[in-house]
């Protein structure tokens, strides 16, 4: 797919993605009372076949990931997805819910909390084998309803 | 007035200069896209205000600002950014911001620097 957006059209996307990300970054610092460092949003233009790998690029294959997807409409929509990777969200876990050693719900509950997704859904325990490669992203991909899935 | 706009966003600098040019009007403007350039243009023209944005490359807005105050320590910087963390406010104003204000910027926010935080 050709890249249809010229330099300010990109600079349009740029600067909202940095404003969004901006208000999100201040809400996680304040609610784990840390600081975050936050770096320029990076624009990749792809069709929806290219998007599974653009996403594997930023990705570490041999991490776990929750991911979350959210649909966004009005005069102009679309559909945010979150990813944390396993470390990060047990660290999540042990904040919010205050204990050393938080349960697989535990650490599901904190990054459906983090994301704010109330129709979120999730794999039930014995759907939670890990699943490979960019898998998970086509079948997140594939899904209309909010999720969060949980990959290896 | 000299004013020094500083944004790697075209649209964010815009944002910036239109907001400016209906509090003053005679301002005369000069932009930079990063902190590195903002430091020469400010060597050279020193504007009586900078507006700095944090998030840029080559030179962010935390070393530009540190950079600027010790070329002047009474340089008058506000940070407009989309880092609205507590901390990053306190971070700037530590080392020298006259105050920082939440993207996207509008009149009433620029109005409100004009008449509270700046010495003109």
């Amino acid at each position: 797919m050709s890249n249809k957006f010229n330099e300010d059209q990109i600079d349009v996307l740029t600067e909202f993605m940095n404003v969004s990300v901006g208000a999100a970054t201040a809400n996680l610092a304040e609610l784990l009372g840390t600081f975050v460092t936050m770096h320029i949003p990076k624009i990749a233009i792809c069709d929806s076949t290219a998007l599974v790998s653009t996403l594997c690029e930023e990705v570490n294959a041999e991490s776990m990931y929750y991911v979350t997807k959210q649909l966004f409409s009005g005069k102009f929509g679309g559909e945010c997805m979150f990813l944390i990777n396993d470390d990060s969200a047990i660290h999540l876990g042990k904040h919010l819910y205050d204990m050393d050693d938080p349960s697989q719900d535990d650490i599901f509950d904190a990054v459906i909390e983090l994301t704010n997704n109330p129709n979120l859904h999730y794999n039930q325990p014995a759907n939670r084998s890990p699943w490979n490669g960019s898998s998970i992203f086509r079948a997140i991909l594939a899904t209309r309803w909010s999720s969060v899935h949980r990959r290896r | 007035m000299k004013i020094l706009v500083v944004d790697d966003s075209k649209l964010a600098r815009m944002g910036v200069v239109k907001n400016i040019k209906i509090i003053e009007p005679g301002a005369e403007f000069f932009q930079a896209t990063n902190g590195l350039e903002a430091v020469e243009i400010f060597k050279e023209q020193r504007p009586s205000v900078v507006f700095l944005d944090l998030t840029m490359p080559v030179m962010d807005g935390y070393e530009a600002l540190k950079q600027i105050i010790a070329i002047d320590p009474m340089a008058q910087v506000v940070i407009v950014s989309a880092d609205i963390q507590s901390e990053a406010k306190r971070r700037v104003l530590e080392a020298g911001a006259k105050s920082m204000c939440s993207k996207p910027i509008n009149e009433e926010k620029m109005l409100q620097i004009f008449q509270q935080d700046l010495s003109i």
